[in-house]
């Protein structure tokens, strides 16, 4: 392959992995507290990304401009989805975890109804920043580009939230020691609520990103929530450095299937990413190896 | 403590266990494994629901209430097995402490004093606490349930697993601590140890109080070393 062209992929592929990682991150801040899997949480990022299709097409208001209600949006939705539903869960922890995933499939397949009949099964997407830079031989598209930038401020943002505050303190005690969080008199309940919410936030967030990348319809949210598994199973569960080293590489790795394949092919790549992963290095590429 | 009974499902882990604790005091309640012992902590850090009986804490009812409202009210508890946060530093997990209303305000000066106390670990301070020794470990644990100033500690197995000459400076943190105004309830299975730091003493075993009183006696006595606690010489 020609090195221009390869880099030109590698950019592409790094630009997209912004986007992917703050999927995983939304993904990752759930299952930490909860140790649910959201199946739903693909189908979040879509619901955002119509949201913002439409709203730009009626309003004229930009993706970027629509952040800050797309994560409060999310974040409510993913308040009252833990509310209502996940919290009602058995209390037994071994049952728990077959039919959270169950009931996240449940959730998941109820919001793709819910975006069908509001939506319709059209494809959209936000025709917003359409030119590129041209930088040499390279060529940065710019609707990439500021999601890709804005992708990591929100990322960022969320890395300030769980590392410097007394609230990001209290979620990685829920995260890392239930009984021992219990015992300082963190209220375990209220941690699993603002999880469910800061992740689902973040998730409506990065769909606001997708917008601006792909073309999605209601049935595109299984494909995200698998992406946004690979860059976890890359990455390993529960660590933040892992999952944006994931995203850039499952990023650079569509790009290069897309091209090198088909766009069909660069859509299969997550999926044997995330079987082989699973099946070689179940503790992600960066995560402990298990004992 | 009233007649109090925890049951784990079917099993009846305390069946009726009534137990007074005044304030100032150092209480240790000693017991072969499997008698109840950390159960009755958990039961009044509000950690375990209790089935029946009844437990008040400053002249209040204070059973039923959410281990949140209990830390607020005074009652703070250092687990067994310490129970850390293994991914964050020392210093977060004793902020963690300090999560709630009591003793937020002042949760620097805790912190300082912990450190002037145990400088380890302010050197430390900045090291994940799963990378500590056990003994660091405990001190961190117990440091975490100091943040909220409590009015009454509970130690579950503070020596557990640890060398003779640790255990000796944690026992003399505690017992400094009960100096500087905490009430202090500690399980242990060094019974030698917190029966000489305790004031008075409860005998547990399956989940029920055997025996009650001075916490010398209970040391000297040879009967009850050998039918509960497991008849090993102190
Ligand atoms: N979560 C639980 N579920 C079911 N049974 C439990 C649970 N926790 C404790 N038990 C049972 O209750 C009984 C009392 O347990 P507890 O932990 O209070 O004993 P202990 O006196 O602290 O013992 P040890 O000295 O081993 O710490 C034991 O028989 C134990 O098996
Ligand atoms: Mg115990």
């Amino acid at each position: 392959m020609h090195p221009e062209l390869a880099a030109q992929l590698t950019v592409d592929g790094l630009l997209l992995g912004g986007v992917f990682a703050l999927a995983a991150l939304g993904l990752n801040v759930i299952f930490g507290v909860t140790r649910i899997v959201n199946l739903a949480h693909g189908e979040i990022i879509v619901l955002a990304a119509l949201c913002a299709a439409v709203v730009f097409q009626r309003f004229g208001i930009t993706p970027i401009e629509l952040l800050p209600a797309e994560f409060i949006a999310g974040a409510l939705l993913g308040a009252i989805l833990e509310r209502l539903v996940f919290r009602r869960l058995p209390p037994d922890p071994a049952g728990a975890e077959t039919t959270s995933l169950l009931l996240a499939f449940g959730v998941a397949y109820f919001i793709v109804g819910f975006s069908l009949a509001v939506f319709t099964g059209d494809f959209r997407s936000v025709a917003y920043l359409t030119s590129s830079w041209q930088l040499g031989p390279i060529s940065v598209g710019q609707s990439r580009f500021v999601a890709f930038v804005a992708a990591l401020a929100i990322a960022g943002a969320l890395a300030v939230l769980l590392r410097s505050t007394a609230l990001g303190r209290g979620l990685r005690a829920a995260s890392q020691n239930v009984e021992g969080a219990r015992a300082c008199g963190i209220d375990i309940g209220r941690m699993r609520t603002i999880s469910f919410a800061l992740g689902s936030g973040v998730a409506a967030a990065a769909g606001g990103l997708v917008s601006m990348i792909y073309a999605v319809n209601p049935d595109s949210g299984s494909q995200l929530t698998l992406l946004a598994f690979s860059v976890v199973a890359l990455g390993g569960l529960g660590s933040y450095a892992g999952t944006l080293i994931g995203a850039a590489i499952l990023g650079v790795a569509v790009s290069f299937g897309g091209f090198l394949g088909s766009a069909q092919i660069g859509q299969l790549i997550p999926y044997v990413i995330f079987i082989a992963v699973l099946l070689f290095r179940p503790s992600g590429i960066l995560g402990k190896s298990a004992t | 403590m009233r007649d109090l009974r925890v049951s784990y499902g079917e099993f009846a882990a305390l069946q009726g266990v009534s137990l007074d604790v005044e304030s100032g005091e150092i209480v240790a309640i000693v017991g072969a494994n499997g008698a109840g012992k950390s159960t009755l902590l958990k039961a009044i850090a509000g950690l375990v629901p209790a089935r029946a009986g009844t437990i008040a804490f400053d002249g209040r009812r204070c059973d039923g209430c959410s281990p949140r409202t209990l830390v607020e009210r005074g009652i703070a508890m250092t687990l067994e097995g310490r129970q850390l946060f293994p991914e964050m530093t020392i210093e977060d997990n004793l902020l963690a402490g300090a999560e709630i209303r009591r003793g937020r305000g002042r949760a620097k000066a805790n912190l300082a004093a912990i450190y002037d106390r145990l400088s380890v670990l302010r050197e430390r301070r900045h090291q994940l606490a799963g990378t500590l020794s056990g003994g660091e470990q405990q001190m961190v644990a117990i440091g975490r349930s100091l943040m909220s100033e409590p009015a009454l500690l509970l130690l579950d197995e503070p020596s557990l697993g640890l060398a003779p000459r640790i255990v000796g400076r944690i026992f003399e943190w505690v017992r400094d601590i009960n100096r500087a105004g905490t009430t202090v309830v500690i399980v242990e299975q060094n019974i030698a140890a917190s029966l000489a730091l305790a004031s008075r003493a409860y005998v547990l075993a399956e989940g029920r109080v055997v025996m009650a009183g001075i916490a010398a006696d209970i040391a000297r006595d040879e009967g009850v070393r050998v039918a509960y606690l497991g008849g090993a010489a102190p």
